[in-house]
């Protein structure tokens, strides 16, 4: 039963989803077991799945838990402060190097995904989710348990943030 | 490149070619890796046998100590932080912030990883903690000049070295300790030890003040010093007697209208989200008593009280059944792995501590997972003997 719904979800979300996980964590390897904790999440609770979201976005709440439990964690290692970590308000950065293909990237793409490092969390998510996954506003609300009024503010927060920090860089670098 | 090259239009456009990241594992590698792990077995993975516990204030505490003592130390991390979240620029030269080498390698970040995945988050203290140990209970006064609840686990060896046996009473342990705390460190106002003598007799703790003294000189101090008492006292003793040295009682109506004050036939209250400059706590608002545990429970669904927020996750509602366990029914069915886990265990710990200052067990009904985090929902959830735990290095000299 459990195999059968892995392999369906594997066909239809996997890469969606591993995607999703590797341009917030920027690291293959971690991608890759945040994935699996995805799995193991999603096969734990599959039975009780109630259909009040779409599968996608049940599947997209679960990896972002499991992403933002992540950086959790991280920051605990980094500065042993665990509790006053706050994903929307702090940095979800990964302190380790960008996966592969991040190097073969044009100089304004490696710029804006630096920048977007920098962003807020709640930002950076929103910007993930929106612009690299291409979820829709409802969707991007669904799964973050915000009103769209608030994906779209923060949408429009995340590309103000994200000029103001290219431009500042262009003017120091000059 | 000039500034107006980052017009809206064009990064957005920029935004949306970012490149298609692959995961390289064929199916095959990543169902097996699940297999070996035992996730398609259809009775639950075991994950709360061997738990790390890694209670959040230990964390907390350990930062302000750090901070303190080896305040470079702190800077260094960000240092390396910063040099980290720059490296996009230059892949190739960028290195891993040394303290972070370990825990980050190719193959250690995996190990990490998953063994983090288990760690306990729980942050109240339960009696199967207390195997090789004793909670030693106290109020620590906060931000806002309120009492919060902190429980510190101290080890039967070092309860056999300052006590010469290995149940002293919660009495023995302030004397003891609540000079030894370092109140400041662990980011709260200096208080303890009180002025006077706490003593005790039979299930009474009689504080003595000095004659010159009280602590009514303000209405604030008032309230401080009964929300100590009570986070202190109130679960090992069922009476307080305050009084001067003469032996004149003194009557705080903050602790109560009567004198002793009776701490088991006081009124209880509901715990709420305490975010405080050092980290976030589980405090009751002694703001609103209640004699039941059924209103209590509900009164936690009210939104914000000063300092106060409430610990229910948005968009989640219950039904309380009184009794002797107390039943908590989710209206619609709860998905603890589909909702932020640590915003969700502080609703189940406020709920459960919130519960036990009623003596009350509670059983949740409508949760998805039958175990998560170290709690069986099959079954009543165990009572916590204490709320927010704190390392014994908070002692100084331990």
């Amino acid at each position: 039963m459990r195999e059968s719904i892995f392999h369906r979800l594997y066909d239809e979300y996997h890469q969606d989803i591993f995607q999703f996980l590797i341009y917030l964590v920027k690291n293959r390897t971690v991608a890759e077991d945040l994935s699996h904790e995805v799995y193991v999440r999603v096969l734990k609770a599959y039975d009780h799945f109630q259909g009040r979201s779409t599968e996608k976005t049940w599947l997209f709440s679960i990896a972002k838990n499991v992403a933002i439990d992540h950086f959790r964690r991280a920051k605990v290692r980094e500065r042993h402060a665990f509790n006053a970590f706050d994903w929307e308000e702090e940095q979800l950065v990964s302190p380790t190097r960008s996966p592969e293909q991040f190097a073969e990237l044009n100089e304004d793409m490696k710029r804006l995904l630096a920048a977007l490092e920098s962003c807020k969390g709640d930002q950076k998510m929103v910007i993930v989710m929106r612009y690299f996954q291409e979820l829709s506003i409802a969707e991007t609300a669904e799964i973050l348990g915000w009103t769209e009024g608030k994906v779209k503010t923060t949408q429009h927060r995340a590309i103000k943030a994200l000029r103001k920090k290219l431009s500042e860089k262009e003017a120091n670098s000059l | 490149m000039k500034d107006e090259k980052w017009s809206e239009q064009q990064l957005e456009e920029l935004l949306s070619q970012a490149p298609k990241m692959q995961d390289r594992r064929s199916k095959e590698d990543v169902f097996t890796r699940l297999k070996e792990a035992g996730a398609f077995e259809e009775a639950p993975v075991q994950r709360a046998a061997g738990k790390k516990r890694k209670p959040f204030m230990l964390l907390s505490l350990s930062a302000a100590l750090t901070f303190l003592t080896f305040g470079g130390i702190y800077y260094f991390s960000q240092d390396g932080h910063e040099d980290a979240s720059m490296s996009m620029n230059d892949m190739e030269s960028a290195d891993q912030p040394e303290s972070e080498s370990e825990s980050f390698d190719a193959t250690g970040i995996s190990e990490a990883s998953i063994q983090g995945m288990t760690e306990d988050m729980r942050t109240s203290v339960y009696e199967e903690q207390l195997e090789e140990g004793a909670a030693f209970r106290i109020g620590l006064v906060g931000d806002d000049e309120e009492s919060v609840p902190v429980t510190i686990i101290v080890p039967k060896e070092k309860l056999l070295e300052d006590f010469g046996i290995d149940t002293p009473t919660q009495v023995d342990m302030y004397n003891k300790y609540a000079a030894e705390i370092d109140e400041e460190a662990a980011g709260f106002s200096e208080f303890h030890p009180v002025k006077g003598k706490i003593e005790e007799q039979g299930s009474a703790v009689v504080h003595t003040l000095p004659d010159d003294y009280d602590y009514e000189e303000s209405a604030a101090t008032d309230v401080v010093y009964a929300g100590v008492m009570k986070d202190t006292f109130g679960r090992s003793y069922e009476k307080a007697v305050v009084q001067h040295e003469e032996g004149e009682t003194v009557v705080y109506e903050e602790m109560s209208a009567d004198e002793p004050t009776d701490f088991a036939d006081s009124p209880r209250y509901s715990y709420f989200l305490d975010e405080q400059e050092s980290g976030v706590f589980l405090s009751p608002d002694l703001g609103s008593a209640f004699r039941t545990v059924g209103e209590a429970l509900e009164y936690m669904k009210v939104g914000d009280r000063g300092s106060y927020k409430t610990a229910v996750l948005p968009g989640v509602d219950y039904t309380v059944t009184d009794g002797e366990v107390v039943k908590v029914r989710f209206t619609a069915p709860l998905d603890l792995e589909a909702v932020d886990s640590q915003k969700a265990m502080y609703m189940i710990e406020a709920m459960l501590l919130t519960a036990s200052d009623f003596g009350k067990q509670i059983l949740f009904e409508n949760i998805v997972q039958t175990e998560w985090q170290g709690f069986r929902f099959v079954e009543p959830l165990p009572k916590p003997v204490g709320a927010n735990e704190m390392p014994l290095e908070i002692i100084r000299n331990n």
